[in-house]
């Protein structure tokens, strides 16, 4: 029955959004030139080029949305003085999926297989946002198990590890150092290997859930995680060999796409962004979450905020993050790996056969789900792209009332703006590169 | 008319911010990355507790008295009036401190049955939600104000916070909540022609029908 889906516009919706549409710039997504260009002159001729004169004579273009840089489906629109990039803007939109309507159509059981495929880079992050924000109104997040935050640790990180290491592959692809990609996604493919020996997903994992993870880790996952830790480790060398001293890698890099620290704050910018202005600030430091006051690591951040510096920020996170792998294995500790409360988390699979009661609640759970007490909740993670923040809104039901995802790459992809203004056209492809943005979640 | 988003001096606050930052992490050698020691910051910890669930009092009770401050799962939420956001803003920034406005966002209540609101606050249709993070302070807060179905418009932050510029359109263009003062308030998600505000509780999903070419078509 289509007729009854949706409610016809009424004639005061229609003039409420008549009224809209005046006030508002509707319909001005692009960018408009500032003025009316100058009449070009043809040349046809093999006589040399008039020579230009600054007079305002620029040209809009299009960069994107499918182009081999802008990774996935994000349109730059570029205003242009011959070489020189007078003005950016981003234009998005092209992935909108409606993730967060979505959300709402969906019960907390089914949310992380939703939000999972916001940052395809890196899910579980996600996933862990979320589940500690559904944690955070059911008010268990106190009671998970300590090898519950160790396990989550532990993938969150080798995922941070995949995730730079996609960034090396594309960054590399994007300048010219196309080698470079098949090197990253070379070690990428050994992380997420591991990943789905660990989860059976290599990515979109839902494996990080309210209550715990989905299950507990596989025989042999020290021997495989410290062989992928070597691996990892040993192609990061070469990376640092093959780049960091390259003299065409410097001199395209160095000095590229400045930002300050100020400026990054001003535009909500977070993440190894904000860290490559000298600003050393990591969640995960600042306000621990997990185990994460309890493990070893470093704060890698540097002064200049180039597009050098942040490839070489997220060059040695990577080492860091297998620092923080290598003392997850060796102090895993034993216990549960989810929450026992059978309200939030299903019996194990054996109980279903023997008791009424686990068959009862395993139905209920992946039918139904479970009822969230009514509140609203921020929860904040640092994702390899910054703070991943999760805003949950609950009325009592099974359903959320609102769920929105504060994606680091929506925030982070304003800043390529004032990054790329007065440099030139192939920095540009730098400066984007740079921000390293996953359109899955900059669009939802 | 210019869209693009351009960064002024910055706000002494954020000098503050930084040299705070700096002095949580000693700078390592310039030319290589600096790291941060564990051992450091756990004494730099100790100093300023992160105090996400702080108690009832907060910064801004004598300049807004009428704000009322509530505590959600330990995080501090104040309840503001429209005509008070961007002032709330700006205090928050110049004085208290805030660096960023990590996120602004809105809540539809059309169908909310049970709807978790302080006393003292009218309750409206939607919710406009703010979050700031003071990097010096360590701190969080998240503001709340309502926002009339009616008249759906508040003061933008633009001015403010610059990076809230595509947080505000992303509202405008789902909740159609206008935000007074944004330079560029155009749809950012959806389509330049596209009909109605997605996240609208009362807006049904899937509402484009299904047509096939020469259909309808006597067999």
């Amino acid at each position: 029955m289509m007729s009854q889906r949706g409610t016809e516009l009424s004639d005061a919706d229609a003039r409420e959004e008549a009224r809209l549409e005046h006030q508002t710039d509707e319909g001005a997504q692009e960018m408009r030139p500032t003025e009316t260009p100058a009449e070009q002159e043809l040349v046809v001729t093999g006589m040399p080029w008039p020579e230009r004169e600054g007079d305002g004579d620029t040209m809009i273009i299009n960069m994107g949305p499918q182009h081999p840089s802008t990774h996935g489906v994000l349109r730059i629109m570029m205003e242009l003085d011959g070489e020189l990039v007078l003005r950016v803007k981003p234009i998005i939109g092209y992935l909108h999926t409606g993730m967060e309507k979505t959300a709402e159509e969906l019960t907390y059981v089914q949310g992380a297989t939703n939000v999972t495929r916001m940052d395809y880079a890196s899910p579980l992050s996600n996933e862990l946002v979320y589940s500690m924000a559904v944690e955070q109104l059911l008010d268990v997040d106190d009671q998970i198990p300590e090898r519950a935050q160790w396990i989550r640790m532990l993938l969150v990180e080798l995922n941070r590890m995949s995730s730079h290491l996609l960034f090396q592959a594309t960054n590399g692809m994007d300048i010219g150092a196309v080698s470079m990609m098949i090197y990253g996604w070379r070690e990428r493919e050994e992380v997420l290997r591991l990943l789905e020996m660990i989860t059976g997903l290599r990515m979109n994992h839902n494996y990080i859930r309210p209550g715990g993870v989905a299950a507990d880790l596989p025989d042999g996952w020290q021997e495989a995680t410290l062989e992928c830790c070597d691996l990892v480790t040993r192609g990061v060398q070469e990376y640092d060999e093959l780049l960091s001293t390259n003299p065409i890698w410097v001199e395209r890099l160095v000095g590229v796409g400045k930002i300050t620290t100020d400026q990054a704050l001003a535009l909500g910018v977070t993440g190894p962004i904000l860290r490559s202005t000298g600003f050393p600030w990591d969640l995960r430091r600042a306000q621990p979450y997990l185990a994460y006051d309890d493990v070893d690591f470093d704060v890698i951040y540097t002064e200049n905020g180039d597009c050098f510096d942040r490839y070489r920020i997220r060059l040695y996170e990577i080492l860091e993050s297998i620092k923080i792998v290598r003392q997850c294995v060796e102090r895993m500790p034993r216990g549960d790996y989810r929450l026992q409360d059978r309200k939030v988390t299903p019996p194990p699979r054996a109980r279903i056969d023997e008791s009424m009661e686990a068959l009862i609640h395993h139905f209920k759970l992946f039918t139904e789900g479970f009822k969230v007490p009514p509140g609203e909740t921020y929860a904040a993670v640092e994702s390899p792209r910054g703070e991943i923040g999760c805003y949950l809104v609950s009325d009592g039901t099974g359903k959320p009332v609102r769920l929105h995802i504060r994606g680091p790459s929506f925030y982070n992809l304003q800043s390529a703006g004032p990054m790329a203004e007065g440099s030139l056209v192939a920095d540009a492809v730098a400066i984007v590169s740079s921000v390293d943005p996953i359109m899955g979640e900059v669009d939802r | 008319m210019p869209p693009t988003l351009r960064v002024g001096s910055p706000p002494a606050p954020l000098a503050d911010a930084r040299s705070a930052a700096e002095a949580a992490a000693p700078a390592g050698e310039v030319s290589g990355p600096s790291t941060r020691d564990t051992d450091d910051q756990d004494e730099n910890e100790r100093e300023q507790p992160p105090s996400t669930g702080a108690g009832p009092e907060w910064e801004g009770r004598e300049r807004f008295p009428e704000a009322l401050l509530h505590t959600s799962h330990g995080q501090r939420v104040v309840y503001v009036d429209g005509e008070q956001w961007r002032e709330l803003a700006q205090f928050l920034r110049d004085d208290e401190r805030y660096t960023q406005c990590l996120d602004v966002t809105a809540v539809d209540h059309l169908l909310d049955t049970a709807r978790a609101v302080p006393d003292g606050v009218t309750p409206e249709r939607f919710e406009v939600v703010a979050n700031f993070l003071s990097h010096p302070r360590n701190q969080r807060l998240r503001a709340i104000t309502q926002v009339p179905a009616d008249d759906p418009e508040v003061p933008s932050l633009v001015e403010v916070y610059p990076g809230v510029d595509f947080a505000e359109r992303e509202v405008y263009d789902l909740y159609g909540i206008r935000f007074e003062g944004h330079p560029d308030l155009t749809r950012i998600l959806m389509p330049d022609d596209w009909v109605g505000f997605p996240l609208r509780k009362d807006d049904a999903p899937a509402r484009v029908p299904v047509t096939f070419k020469e259909d309808p078509r006597p067999r």
